[in-house]
């Protein structure tokens, strides 16, 4: 993440909260650049006013006429062309709902030509380096006014029962699916949630594109996770792909199985995982309801990648555990839980009591504790230790309820052999405590003799 | 109760060891028994061990000792018999304590003596004052775990602790922490005052002796079998369980208020005679032995028929590693920053309905030899569901877009048809990750 502000200080501490001045916020146009001269747009009368057979042409008119940009950055400036603009673009949304018909073959590219227009541009930026996406206010697009009746009407113009994609397919090419793309890292979260409403559409109507679009998603997170670790819009994409992953045909294509291996879960290491960890998490599990072999590479990625010093990363990850674990089957369980146990022990054991109450916490799932109690001789052990540990250690009084919660629940489940492990800590207690003892008697010798030979030197 | 110890043969007041007249042919005989027989019953108790082989004087003054202090239990046996009569059930209106609830607090007690690191003592002194009490006064059900948890702290107090063994002080829980933990839902008040009440009603000093449980019993009973059976059996080291294993059976038989109608003897005898039962070599000296203890602790037959029985299925339950019938309600209390986020799709919503994948007709794949084989084959797969669409020939792979020049896989100079690592469907990845079949 790239840093430049703050101090030396803050820099090295990695729980510095970031931006701790409130920047005022100031609302950020794109990158155009617009030539002082104010543009002059020709009235044009009202679409409804016009007969039937001249519509098609004012329509393309207008089309045409809301190409122009304006300047937003700028409050006071050019305020005629901008509210001519906007009313136009207005005008134009209801033309496209509510008439039937408008959606003749010219008027495709040039629908097309004013969105890109409007739409495509270098995203400026970031204002604020520093920027936390929990604590700050995003930048908003100065240029709202008019995006959003752009994105409207993009929108109107996909959903209409009119639209056919054969025609489209012609003007919606890749080369603009990846301009849209793009987009997506916009700091504005209205211009986002259009885009995915957008893309959806796309997705769902373009069946030449849906390879392209899949492929170049991918493209995006990868670039994420490992190279800039900075990308506003993964949540919005991975929403999309929910609802995708929720249709997809079985038996699963390797390429899907691929992408939950190689892409979803490597985008459980990023920093910034809380802003989209719903959607992800979302993905994860139906990806584990159509196709549950796909468990034990789940369950290995997440431990592989748990996280060992951030600990509202790991109580994250402890839920979306216990999601998987909701829908698991019981022959997948069996499979991993060993290494799952193993480190569901260290979180319990965790000095941070969100990480370990989040942990404790999964004994109160019944079916859970049904998969626990079918392989109890395997699970007890593994667990018993550190509980039985942190019964006498922790320092948080809720915790150590929660331990008792825990014990009772093993002693209703497996008597036997919870009296076993107990008798067996004991007994390894009792010998490591001896063990102690004799090392110390040991160095109390040392020292007496050491303090014999010092006193028999100095007397001779 | 005036303890009788059966005698078959009447003690001799004044024996006599003067030597019959020499013709009487069998004197020497009858004298040497008559000496034995006034061993046997100087001391009083031993009756008719016929099987005892070895009859030397050591070893029957070893078993005195043995064997007083389980005639000592078994006197004091009935001062701490409880008698529960409490229904099976509970009735529908609630103002009764069920069988089924004292198990369920007899099982707490067990928990929580594990949770204090107590001695096994302690939970069956526990159990015996809460039974006792239960038997003299008809409680409600809502004061049961006040009653129960009082009932332990009160066993904690009076049970010597293991100091003399391991150097571990006593433990006497806090009450505060023990209502707390047991989650009895009465405050430590109630618990000092229940307590008041229960040393009251008991009218039974629990300084100066610890009430006499099945635990003692066993104690008392497994030395016994420990000392008889050992000159008897071939191997120096009688095979029996280790003591630790019995008494935790044991605490599984006295959480069940099935078992609560017998007597401690008959709970311990039964417990040992089932646990020897699977000892097919030495079956018969055991059986002997068990049978020997019985009649010193005069049980009847029948009694023991059927203790064992219980006792029986209660092993059996958890020898099998069965799920107790007893399931506690606990509370599960979670500070409020994790309730806020338990999963983390809770606060997921999505409008956008399904995509569902469009499943092509099947068709020979296009081959492409230039791709390598894991990216062919996934393409392959994906090129069924564009038909007859053929991406890489319509669309020739686009010059990298302005923004993502600072990839270095991107390089705008290489042709188009050219294999482009960064358009195959995948990227190359780096080596450490191993690739997905």
């Amino acid at each position: 993440m790239s840093g430049s502000g703050g101090t030396f200080v803050d820099r090295i501490d990695p729980f510095a909260k970031r931006s701790l001045k409130k920047k005022p916020k100031r609302s950020q146009g794109s990158s155009r650049y617009r030539t002082t001269n104010d543009v002059e747009l020709q009235p044009l009368p009202l679409l409804k006013d016009v007969p039937g057979s001249e519509q098609e042409d004012l329509f393309l008119r207008k089309l045409r006429q809301c190409c122009v940009g304006f300047d937003f950055l700028d409050p006071v400036a050019d305020l005629k062309g901008k509210e001519m603009k906007r009313s136009t673009l207005n005008e134009l949304v209801d033309y496209i709902t509510a008439g039937r018909g408008v959606l003749t073959e010219p008027v495709y590219p040039e629908i097309i030509r004013m969105i890109a227009c409007n739409l495509f541009r270098t995203l400026p930026p970031s204002d604020n380096p520093d920027f936390d996406p929990e604590e700050d206010d995003p930048t908003l697009e100065a240029s709202w006014p008019h995006l959003q009746l752009v994105y409207e009407f993009f929108l109107r113009f996909l959903e209409s029962p009119d639209f056919q994609p054969a025609i489209g397919k012609r003007v919606i090419d890749q080369k603009f699916v990846l301009q849209l793309l793009e987009l997506f890292d916009s700091e504005d979260p209205r211009e986002r949630d259009f885009l995915k409403t957008v893309l959806h559409r796309i997705y769902g109507k373009f069946l030449g594109l849906r390879a392209f679009i899949r492929k170049q998603i991918n493209n995006i997170f990868l670039r994420f996770v490992y190279e800039t670790e900075h990308f506003n819009g993964v949540g919005e994409l991975l929403e999309i792909l929910g609802s995708i992953i929720n249709g997809f045909a079985l038996p699963l294509k390797a390429e899907h199985k691929q992408f939950l291996i190689k892409v979803l879960i490597p985008l459980h290491k990023v920093k910034c995982l809380s802003l989209y960890h719903a959607q992800l998490a979302y993905c994860v599990v139906q990806f584990l309801e159509k196709d549950p072999t796909l468990t034990e590479p789940v369950i290995k990625g997440l431990l592989k990648f748990w996280p060992k010093t951030c600990s509202q990363k790991e109580v994250m990850f402890l839920g979306e555990i216990e999601e998987i674990l909701d829908v698991i089957e019981p022959s997948q369980f069996v499979k991993i839980q060993e290494p799952l146990f193993k480190q569901i022990a260290k979180c319990v054991s965790s000095p941070h009591f969100q990480v370990a109450e989040r942990a404790l916490y999964f004994w109160n799932n019944e079916y859970i504790m049904s998969l626990i109690e079918e392989n109890s001789n395997v699970i007890l052990p593994i667990m018993f230790p550190a509980l039985y540990r942190i019964s006498k250690e922790h320092w948080n009084q809720t915790i150590v309820a929660l331990v008792y919660n825990v014990l009772k629940t093993f002693m209703e489940m497996n008597s036997k052999l919870f009296d076993e492990l107990t008798a067996s800590y004991k007994a390894e207690r009792q010998r490591e405590k001896k063990r102690e003892r004799e090392r110390d008697e040991l160095w109390k010798k040392l020292q007496a003799l050491e303090m014999n030979h010092h006193q028999q030197q100095q007397q001779q | 109760m005036v303890p009788t110890t059966r005698q078959p043969c009447q003690p001799r007041s004044s024996p006599s060891p003067a030597a019959p007249p020499s013709y009487f042919p069998f004197a020497n005989q009858e004298q040497q028994r008559r000496q034995d027989a006034v061993k046997r019953t100087r001391l009083g108790r031993w009756c008719s061990c016929v099987e005892c082989g070895p009859s030397d004087n050591g070893s029957l003054e070893r078993v005195a000792d043995v064997v007083s202090p389980l005639l000592e239990a078994l006197v004091l046996e009935p001062k701490y018999q409880p008698s529960l009569a409490l229904p099976q059930i509970a009735k529908q209106d609630g103002g009764e304590i069920s069988m089924r609830m004292r198990n369920g607090s007899a099982h707490v007690l067990r928990c929580l003596k594990v949770w204090y690191d107590l001695p096994a003592d302690t939970f069956f002194n526990a159990v015996n004052i809460m039974d006792r009490f239960l038997t003299r006064m008809k409680a409600q059900p809502k004061h049961l775990s006040c009653i129960a948890v009082s009932a332990f702290h009160l066993s904690c107090q009076f049970t010597p602790g293991y100091s003399h063994v391991r150097d571990i002080p006593q433990v006497v829980p806090d009450t505060r922490d023990l209502t707390s933990i047991s989650q009895c839902k009465c405050s430590s008040g109630d618990v000092s005052r229940m307590e008041r009440i229960i040393m009251d009603k008991l009218a039974t000093d629990l300084r100066c002796q610890p009430p006499i449980t099945p635990l003692s019993l066993l104690r008392l009973l497994y030395n016994a079998l420990v000392h008889l059976a050992s000159p008897l059996l071939p191997t120096p080291d009688p095979c029996l369980p280790p003591l630790t294993s019995l008494v935790h059976k044991l605490e599984i038989v006295a959480c069940d208020s099935a078992a609560a109608i017998y007597r401690p003897s008959e709970l311990a005898l039964a417990l040992l005679a089932m646990e020897l039962r699977h000892d097919n070599n030495n079956k018969a000296v055991y059986y002997a032995c068990i049978n020997h203890l019985q009649n010193i602790c005069k049980i009847t037959y029948e009694t023991f028929d059927l203790c064992q029985k219980v006792v029986g299925e209660l092993i059996d339950q958890y020898e099998n590693q069965r799920h107790s019938p007893h399931r506690q309600r606990l509370v599960w209390k979670l500070s409020n920053r994790t309730l806020r986020q338990l999963r983390p799709t809770d606060k997921f919503t999505t409008r956008l309905p399904t995509i569902v994948e469009m499943q092509g007709p099947s068709h020979p794949p296009i081959i492409r030899p230039r791709m390598d084989s894991e990216c062919s084959e996934m393409y392959l797969s994906s090129s069924e569901e564009e038909m007859d669409y053929d991406y890489d020939e319509e669309f020739p792979p686009l010059p990298p877009p302005a923004a993502s020049l600072k990839s270095p896989r991107k390089s705008p100079s290489q042709s188009p048809h050219k294999k482009n690592p960064a358009f195959l469907p995948y990227p190359q990845l780096s080596r450490k990750h191993t690739r997905v079949a």
